[in-house]
């Protein structure tokens, strides 16, 4: 059986949050706090040049996810760049996080990853389904 | 109760009866920098297992304030704390780079009291605020009422021991003049600098053994190595010895003894670790035979009479003082005999194995030809002896190029060891550069190994760097950084060697960035049975940091510090750049346990048994050499 999208559904309903969404968000917000708080406190790399590092792309991610968010007429080539920065932001953040051995920001990151790679693919297949 | 009074009376009759200078035999005190006075770093403890390791908590920890990062260029220049803290008389005394005692208790971590000697934060000879401990004496016929029956000593950087009563923290005015004894009132031979006492004294029956540190790499003519041993109470000096020839005197100097000692109480020698003589890094002056210099020594402790010596390093022009207490053990030979023995470590990595009575090695030194030197005046040695049993800690061939580091750097790796002479271990310092592998950084630093009695298995921890020797005609040398002083200079790795007809560029062997140009593992952790001499197993240990970025286990890290070892199997040690200390398995090598400390836990770690209960507890408190990272802490760990 397959689902097929209902042609009048509004094109706003597209761009409502879904829990990948919700998910993608919360593990990027707790990401960026723990890479703050590892900045700050965690003694073995507090202050290094990693952990500043970290902040940043954590920060760059919450503010990637927040335009995605916050500006819904955002062309869609925009979109695509987006999508393949905060990806390459996620990979990026984890490896720098494996390496720190900060592991609950390497969890994080992963788990945003796994959510945003899944809220992509079944956004892009139901848009090809309304096509 | 009446078991109860006997028990406390035992244990206040114990500090006594147990360390009363003659009892070498394994005990749950931690009474000297190693230890005990065999060196062997090794603890009947058994509370900590294999097993429960895991579990271990901070029991309590203090900072003691006595840090400093060297950045205020108003304040005293970077603290490098490797004291091992003593336990003994009940408590834990512990000294700092800022040169003062802490005595604490070892259950709580509260301080009972501190003395400062309030000595100038300036270190007259080294770079940094150092420290390396404390010494301690007790009265074998303690006169009852009396203070100072039983003291604590503490050498500073400006040459003075202070001798303070180990209960009250008092001066025991008794000693030197009102509880100081200036060892620079000897310094009277090509006395170029004062003498810094960087490393506890050695305390063996009713006197204190007195080495020093200085400066061999600024001038050619310096002070000749001496030991003093004074009396433990009064401070007199009974004897005095040098290691350097008095007739060579106007041409040359140190072959001091600036690491720390071991004694057998059984045989009544004295074991001590002669550096190399100076200068450091060209010896045509000084080509007549110096056979006590880079060697390992035993001493009649009543006289000073050298007893035998080994000398491990012919015509030292590398800078591999024999730097770290000579290990004692007894050797069991498979016909069930056993031999009296030491194992001497090194600089280079090479572990020298010898009959501790007679100085005669137990398993193989070769005498190997090594390559001539191509300096006009020089006459390296044409032999050096060569251990071939146990294997070395290092290779004895340069690892090769780090590809990561040499693509990184543009080919900067390749082009520069292009450039460089080297012929394998030994290779002499030249005009041109030469690369030493291991060099003057280890090899094996000032911690030595710790050998656990029971099975005879030695546990030592090595680093594998390169460095670039370079000799400097004298008007190269002045060129270099021209304007600088001596003092600045020797920060930026060039070493005057005044009255030598070069100087020298000592660099270790990085690339623009950083990286170290040669292939890791940077360091290991090895075990020996040395019944047979054979490796058990060697595993990279530590981990290097870079930006905060842990690199692969398999890389190691550089190490200064040593091991200890528990009656359970348990290998504790610090000593790693990443600034974490680790409890390791010592049949297999694997990391049981580690935890995160302020910074690298550069010093050998101590443990004891307080009311029942195994601690134990690391000095944390940074080297440079290793990382800018320093603190002031002392952390101590128990089961929950």
């Amino acid at each position: 059986m397959t689902y097929t999208q209902p042609a009048s559904l509004p094109t706003r309903a597209w761009n409502a949050p879904r829990v990948g969404d919700w998910i993608v968000a919360v593990a990027s917000v707790l990401g960026f706090v723990e890479a703050v708080l590892n900045y700050c406190f965690d003694v073995g790399i507090a202050y290094s040049e990693g952990a500043q590092l970290v902040v940043i792309s954590t920060l760059l991610i919450l503010l990637a996810i927040a335009l995605v968010a916050w500006w819904p007429a955002m062309p869609r080539w925009l979109k695509v760049v987006f999508a393949i920065l905060i990806l390459l932001d996620f990979i990026g953040t984890g490896l720098a996080a494996y390496f720190l051995e900060a592991y609950l920001l390497l969890a994080l990151m992963v788990v945003a990853l796994i959510a945003w790679a899944f809220t992509s693919l079944t956004r892009r297949s139901s848009m090809e389904v309304r096509r | 109760m009446k078991a109860l009074i006997a028990a406390a009376a035992l244990s206040a009759a114990l500090p006594f009866a147990a360390h009363a200078q003659d009892a070498a035999a394994p005990s749950q005190d931690w009474y000297t920098f190693n230890g005990d006075l065999k060196a062997d770093k090794y603890s009947t403890a058994d509370q900590i297992t294999p097993d429960n390791v895991t579990q271990l908590k901070v029991a309590w920890e203090v900072h003691t304030g006595d840090v400093s990062d060297g950045q205020n260029p108003n304040g005293p220049k970077a603290s490098d704390w490797g004291a091992t803290p003593l336990f003994v008389n009940g408590t834990l005394y512990v000294s700092t780079p800022f040169d003062r005692i802490f005595a604490i208790e070892p259950d709580t971590g509260k301080v009972k009291w501190t003395f400062d000697t309030k000595i100038k934060l300036v270190d007259p000879t080294q770079g940094e605020l150092k420290n390396r401990g404390l010494s301690y004496w007790a009265n074998p016929q303690p006169v009852a009422g009396q203070a100072c029956q039983k003291i604590v000593y503490l050498g500073t950087m400006d040459g003075k021991v202070f001798a303070v009563d180990a209960d009250s923290g008092q001066p025991c005015t008794s000693f030197g003049q009102n509880g100081v004894l200036d060892i620079n009132q000897w310094n009277t031979v090509n006395a170029k600098w004062p003498l810094s006492i960087l490393q506890s004294p050695t305390v063996y029956k009713n006197q204190v053994f007195i080495g020093w540190s200085g400066q061999d790499w600024t001038q050619a003519v310096q002070p000749p190595g001496s030991l003093f041993a004074v009396d433990a109470q009064t401070g007199k000096l009974n004897w005095k010895f040098d290691a350097i020839p008095p007739d060579l005197d106007p041409k040359t100097g140190t072959s001091n003894v600036w690491s720390s000692m071991s004694v057998d109480p059984d045989n009544n020698l004295l074991f001590i670790p002669i550096s190399s003589p100076s200068p450091d890094f060209f010896g045509g002056d000084r080509t007549a035979p110096m056979p006590l210099s880079t060697s390992v020594t035993a001493l009649n402790p009543d006289t000073g009479q050298v007893v035998w010596s080994y000398q491990i390093v012919h015509h030292d022009i590398w800078d591999y003082d024999t730097n770290a207490a000579p290990v004692l053990f007894d050797l069991k030979q498979a016909d069930g005999t056993t031999v009296p023995a030491l194992i001497q470590s090194s600089k280079m990595g090479f572990l020298f194995v010898l009959n501790r009575l007679t100085g005669k090695p137990i398993f193989p030194i070769d005498e190997k030809p090594v390559p001539k030197s191509d300096v006009q005046g020089e006459q390296a040695s044409p032999t050096q002896p060569w251990p071939t049993t146990p294997v070395a800690t290092t290779p004895d061939q340069f690892p090769g190029i780090s590809t990561l580091a040499d693509i990184v750097s543009g080919g900067y790796c390749s082009r520069t060891m292009a450039g460089l002479r080297y012929e394998g271990r030994y290779t002499p310092p030249s005009l041109n550069g030469s690369l030493a592998f291991p060099a003057t950084a280890g090899g094996i630093e000032w911690g030595g190994g710790a050998l656990d009695p029971t099975t005879n298995t030695y546990v030592v921890n090595s680093s594998q760097v390169a460095q670039i020797y370079k000799l400097l005609t004298r008007q190269d040398y002045d060129k270099v950084n021209a304007g600088e002083s001596i003092g600045q200079k020797n920060a930026n790795g060039y070493f005057a060697m005044l009255g030598a007809p070069y100087g020298f560029m000592l660099q270790t062997f990085l690339n623009p960035e950083g990286m170290p140009c040669w292939n890791g593992p940077y360091g290991t952790l090895s075990s020996y049975d040395l019944n047979t001499g054979k490796l058990n197993w060697q595993e990279p240990f530590g981990v290097v940091q870079k930006w905060g970025f842990y690199m692969p286990n398999s890389w190691g890290s550089v190490t200064i510090g040593a091991p200890l070892i528990t009656k359970t199997g348990l290998i504790f040690i610090g000593a790693s750049m990443d600034s974490r200390v680790r409890a390791i398995d010592e049949k297999t090598g694997n990391v049981l346990w580690k935890a995160q400390v302020d910074a690298p836990a550069v010093s050998l770690p101590a443990t004891y048994v307080y009311k029942g209960k195994q601690y134990v507890v690391f000095t944390v408190g940074g080297n440079s050499i290793l990382e800018p990272r320093v603190s002031d802490q002392l952390v101590a760990y128990a089961l929950p």
